[in-house]
């Protein structure tokens, strides 16, 4: 047998017991690691993803908790590409989408939020930022962990904001080659994140966890 | 473990030895219910599918060698004609329900295993009626009259529930109905293959494999072992499927009725008209009843589901189960029975014409629950069961089929890999195997050539987005049969509209690189399905890559890597 160092530790994460109650963290991932000013990811946050490769972004954020054996809720979101999910190390096994109408959005996120650990969803047209309080309000409780798929609107203010700019392919050009790697600048926003961080990382393709 | 394993332990032969003799049970089953319930015709090869695989199917698809369990893919292969039908359970109570009805007038004792399969004690009806094979007959006509549709049915009568369910199975390819007589179902079952402990679902798949292979190709092959040896060997299930290779009932119904207390019930303070809060309330009242009975050692195997409506209406049902009914199982059945209920034709007697007003849940039949053996890998953690009950709850909040989990469908499309099934039919402790291969499927060595190498896009349309992609100097880029392109592209335009309105541009974005086209050909054996495309990555002017495709001269935008 020769299975390399990085599938023995990819093994170790997927057969990691669950963290307890009381460690309410789960891993950040190390490709962002370098832009979030703690190295771990609160439960009880909500977070946002903006930006041209706000998905991927997510798909990162949420890994390595889905790895530690925590279980993701795909809120009316049923353009995500699980391919994605899975090269960035979500563990598809504890994958959920939940569809159904944007008229229900809050009481559909509000029973996914209380059975998920992570919740994955977009906000709908229209959403009435009380509803949006209450819903961070039941994520902070519960200890669970919100992403929202683009900038939240005005009212809407999320813990922590990640946002990507310039987009850099490389891999590619004139008609040769394929998408390999994208380079992308992210910074952090958001009412928990004190200083506006700036860091140009390499965020797609398979992930590197420690 | 606990309970009655102790003593098997200990003195597994004394414990078959002063083992009470079996009730004699009539059982009744249909040939393939969930087709004859979707309304098939036995002459049309059709078959009913659960999570992608067989469940049923019709005796014309038999013909063509489809078998149950089979994979949708095998079976279209063996049978392409095949009408395939998505699986659902509770159709498949709501018309058994008149044959129920039927047969319940005749013997009040009745329990249902699952729709299209059920047990009578034939000590009453048959000395009323002058015999088990009248019994058996007048059973045949009951559940044939009561059905619009012709059915095979088969109805066997011997002692205990599994030489009964094996003489009804035997029943319908006999064309008669089996008779064993008393005492003699150890005989009976000697001469048969061991294959029918797995098939009435009394042990697993793997453990009958064993069997096989280790020479033991007939019950009775088992039953002539020592029972002492066969526990040392295979543990409490083998000694479980000895007994039952025996003709003996291994779990008999209990003598003594359980505890009153354990019965719960809830009395709605407004009668409800709908069913979704009356199988709320069930699901609170099978977890109250499975905790109780979990924290003295037991799980219920037959169980009274008792509905009763404001006008007085009843419906009451009896259930069982040999593995036991946990909290899901129980919600289930109240389901099947309270859809049963309400559609019921109006003027037919007990109908409901009014809202539900209690619901009381009796577990008659208990027995010493044996446990769950979990996993190597830790089985469950406390996350699992918690978004197993989430996903119960979401169920019921939205419908089955909008909770949803992926499954490795495979494809060279993005849209293609994964199918989504509804979450409450998949197993969830086996998720990790049926969606294993994305893990190693997505590569450029996966199994399937022609696929995009990673990194995949992260937004993938369901329904493709019309676009233009244009060349430089303005007119459309074709894609030859060749997989040649006219002219390198420059810029693509989003089109608004249909098909027969005709399409607007709305946005027109500038391409600074790209690559491709890389064309793939698809089920050209098949002219409906034949698809032809060529494929290509294109990155515009602000960072944005997109994944375009040219189907019959027309460009089409499949995925976003955002």
């Amino acid at each position: 047998m020769a299975a390399s160092p990085a599938v023995l530790e990819q093994l170790r994460a997927r057969v990691a017991p669950v963290a307890l109650a009381g460690e309410r963290t789960f891993p950040a991932p190390t490709v962002l690691a370098s832009v979030l000013s703690r190295q771990h990811i609160v439960r009880g946050h909500s977070m946002a993803t903006a930006g041209p490769l706000a998905t991927t972004t997510a798909a990162q954020l949420i890994a390595p908790a889905v790895a530690e054996g925590a279980w993701v809720c795909l809120l009316q979101i049923p353009t995500i590409g699980l391919d994605a999910l899975s090269e960035c190390g979500v563990a598809l096994e504890r994958v959920v989408a939940v569809d159904g109408p944007t008229t229900r959005w809050a009481e559909l996120a509000a029973a996914a939020v209380d059975g998920f650990d992570v919740v994955l969803t977009t906000l709908p047209d229209g959403l009435r930022p009380g509803v949006f309080r209450r819903l961070v309000d039941r994520v902070r409780r519960r200890g669970a962990v919100l992403v929202v798929l683009g900038e939240p609107p005005a009212g809407c203010a999320v813990d922590v904001v990640v946002r990507s700019a310039a987009p850099q392919w490389s891999g590619i050009t004139a008609g040769a080659g394929h998408l390999r790697s994208c380079s992308v600048e992210l910074s952090i926003g958001g009412r928990r994140h004190g200083g506006q961080r700036r860091q140009r990382v390499d965020i797609s393709g398979p992930a590197r966890h420690e | 473990m606990a309970g009655s394993d102790v003593n098997a332990w200990t003195s597994p032969g004394r414990r078959a030895m002063s083992e009470v003799a079996p009730s004699r049970l009539a059982t009744l089953w249909c040939a393939d219910w969930p087709t004859v319930a979707a309304g098939c015709d036995p002459g049309h090869p059709a078959a009913v599918l659960a999570a992608n695989r067989v469940v049923a199917r019709t005796p014309a698809a038999a013909e063509q060698g489809v078998l149950v369990g089979q994979r949708r893919r095998s079976a279209q292969q063996r049978c392409p004609q095949l009408e395939l039908i998505d699986h659902d359970p509770e159709r498949d109570a709501r018309v058994f329900e008149p044959t129920l009805r039927a047969i319940a007038d005749l013997s009040p004792r009745l329990d249902v295993i699952e729709p299209g399969w059920l047990t009578v004690a034939t000590r009453g009806p048959s000395r009323y009626l002058g015999g088990e094979a009248i019994l058996a007959e007048r059973i045949v006509e009951l559940a044939i009259d009561s059905m619009r549709t012709p059915v095979r049915v088969g109805v066997g009568i011997a002692d205990g529930r599994f030489a009964s369910g094996i003489a009804a199975r035997l029943a319908i390819t006999r064309r008669a109905t089996v008779v064993v007589d008393a005492g003699t179902s150890a005989a009976f079952c000697a001469s048969l293959p061991i294959g029918w402990l797995h098939a009435l679902g009394e042990v697993d798949a793997d453990l009958v494999e064993l069997f096989t292979r280790l020479g033991m190709r007939r019950l009775g092959d088992l039953a002539a072992l020592d029972p002492v040896d066969v526990l040392g060997r295979f543990g409490p299930t083998g000694v479980h499927a000895h007994a039952l290779a025996s003709g003996a009932d291994p779990r008999p119904p209990s003598t003594v009725d359980p505890d009153p207390d354990r019965r719960v019930e809830h009395i709605f303070d407004t009668p409800v008209e709908r069913s979704d809060p009356v199988v709320f309330v069930a699901k609170h009242l099978a977890d109250e009843m499975v905790a109780a009975l979990a924290a003295i050692g037991q799980v219920c195997t037959r169980l009274v589901v008792d509905l009763e409506s404001e006008h007085g209406e009843r419906s009451e049902r009896s259930w069982y189960r040999s593995e036991g009914l946990n909290s899901a199982a129980v919600v289930e059945r109240v389901r099947w029975q309270l859809d049963a209920w309400i559609s019921l034709p109006r003027g037919s007697d007990q109908a409901l014409t009014g809202g539900v007003s209690a619901l009381r849940l009796a577990p008659v039949e208990l027995r010493a629950d044996e446990g769950l053996q979990l996993g190597l890998w830790g089985g469950s953690s406390e996350a699992d069961r918690r978004a197993g009950r989430a996903i119960a709850r979401l169920s019921t909040l939205t419908s089955e089929h909008e909770v949803t989990v992926p499954v490795w469908n495979g494809g060279r499309l993005p849209a293609d890999r994964y199918r989504w099934v509804p979450a409450v039919t998949v197993d969830l402790d086996q998720r990790a195997r049926a969606v294993s291969s994305a893990g190693t499927g997505s590569g450029p060595q996966g199994p399937w050539p022609g696929g995009l190498p990673a990194p995949s896009p992260a937004t993938v349309f369901v329904e493709p987005l019309p676009i233009e992609v244009l060349d430089d100097g303005g007119s459309m880029v074709v894609v030859d049969g060749r997989g040649e392109m006219s002219a390198a592209p420059a810029s693509w335009w989003e089109l608004d509209g249909d098909e027969t309105a005709g399409w607007r541009r709305v946005c027109r974005r500038l391409i600074s690189e790209w690559a491709g086209p890389w064309p793939i050909e698809e089920r050209w054996w098949e002219p409906q399905r034949h698809r032809r495309l060529a494929r290509l990555q294109i990155v515009a002017d602000d960072g944005q890559a997109v994944l375009v495709a040219a189907e019959h001269r027309r460009w089409w935008l499949l995925a976003r890597y955002d």
